[in-house]
């Protein structure tokens, strides 16, 4: 399968502009989306994916950490592992943090110290180091 | 179906979609041609607006004061974040072709759209609003 993806995409030089193209309609179609559910309901995206985090996806927030240095903060030096095993490393986190729902603990322990969002911030800083460290892109010069 | 269910389904097919997307796009012959790359030449080139909406989305969904700056307004926060991104994608548009942001500036972003969406576009007081419609 993978050599029949290849020779299509050899034959076809703007798949990357398709690419572009997917993913910015997502975005619009997620945009409209959510003002839809903005003006005819409360339960927006937003609204959910709060739900989720404070209940059990906690994980989300460690991925937006993630993202967030994968995507804008590049690496100038040299590499410390293999993308693979970065990315490997990556989701191996995310999983413990599901399975073992470290979530939970953390966000008891800052209701304790009465703030809940604590919990939220440390987990996106978490994120944001574990990519430093294994998952960053090159550096744009 | 309830509505929340219906959402639940979008955003997990869309992470799906991409993360599938993104694995085809890493092991095909064509380099540098994964969503997080194009994503990162965007940010990095006059599209900086990118970086500081990724940072007001995490400060939106996961942070957020229990007083936000406009208080109870509901519509102000959204509204002054598309103007912010219009005036940002405007200085982007004012650059040359071969712009190319500094890394500490992109960092910036980032963390100042965290700021605006904790200390403006907070959630965290929703329960005391009463909209409109």
């Amino acid at each position: 399968m993978i050599r029949q993806m290849n020779t299509y995409l050899k034959n076809h030089p703007k798949f990357v502009r398709r690419v572009q193209a997917i993913l910015i309609g997502l975005f619009i179609f997620l945009v409209a989306f959510d003002i839809y559910l903005a003006v005819t309901d409360q339960d927006t995206i937003s609204n959910v994916i709060k739900r989720a985090t404070d209940n059990g996806l906690f994980v989300l927030t460690y991925l937006w950490g993630i993202l967030a240095t994968n995507l804008f903060i590049t690496r100038k030096g040299k590499k410390l592992v293999h993308e693979i095993l970065g990315t490997t490393l990556v989701v191996f986190i995310a999983l413990l943090i599901e399975i073992f729902d470290i979530g939970k603990d953390i966000t008891t322990m800052c209701l304790e110290m009465n703030q809940p969002k604590l919990a939220h911030l440390i987990s996106m800083v978490f994120g944001s180091l574990v990519a430093v460290l294994v998952w960053r892109q090159d550096h744009v010069s | 179906m309830g509505i929340e269910k219906i959402v639940q389904i979008v955003v997990a097919a869309s992470i799906f979609f991409l993360v599938g997307f993104n694995v085809i796009l890493y092991f095909n012959k064509i380099k540098d041609d994964t969503i997080n790359h194009i994503i990162k030449i965007w940010s990095y080139s006059r599209y900086f607006f990118i970086s500081f909406a990724w940072g007001v989305l995490g400060g939106h969904f996961f942070l957020g004061t229990k007083n936000p700056v406009f208080g109870d307004n509901w519509y102000l926060p959204p509204i002054i974040l598309v103007i912010l991104c219009i005036i940002l994608i405007l200085i982007g548009k004012k650059q040359d072709e071969n712009f190319v942001l500094k890394r500490r500036y992109q960092i910036l972003l980032l963390i100042s759209g965290v700021a605006y969406g904790h200390f403006f576009w907070s959630q965290a007081h929703l329960d005391k609003i009463t909209f409109p419609f």
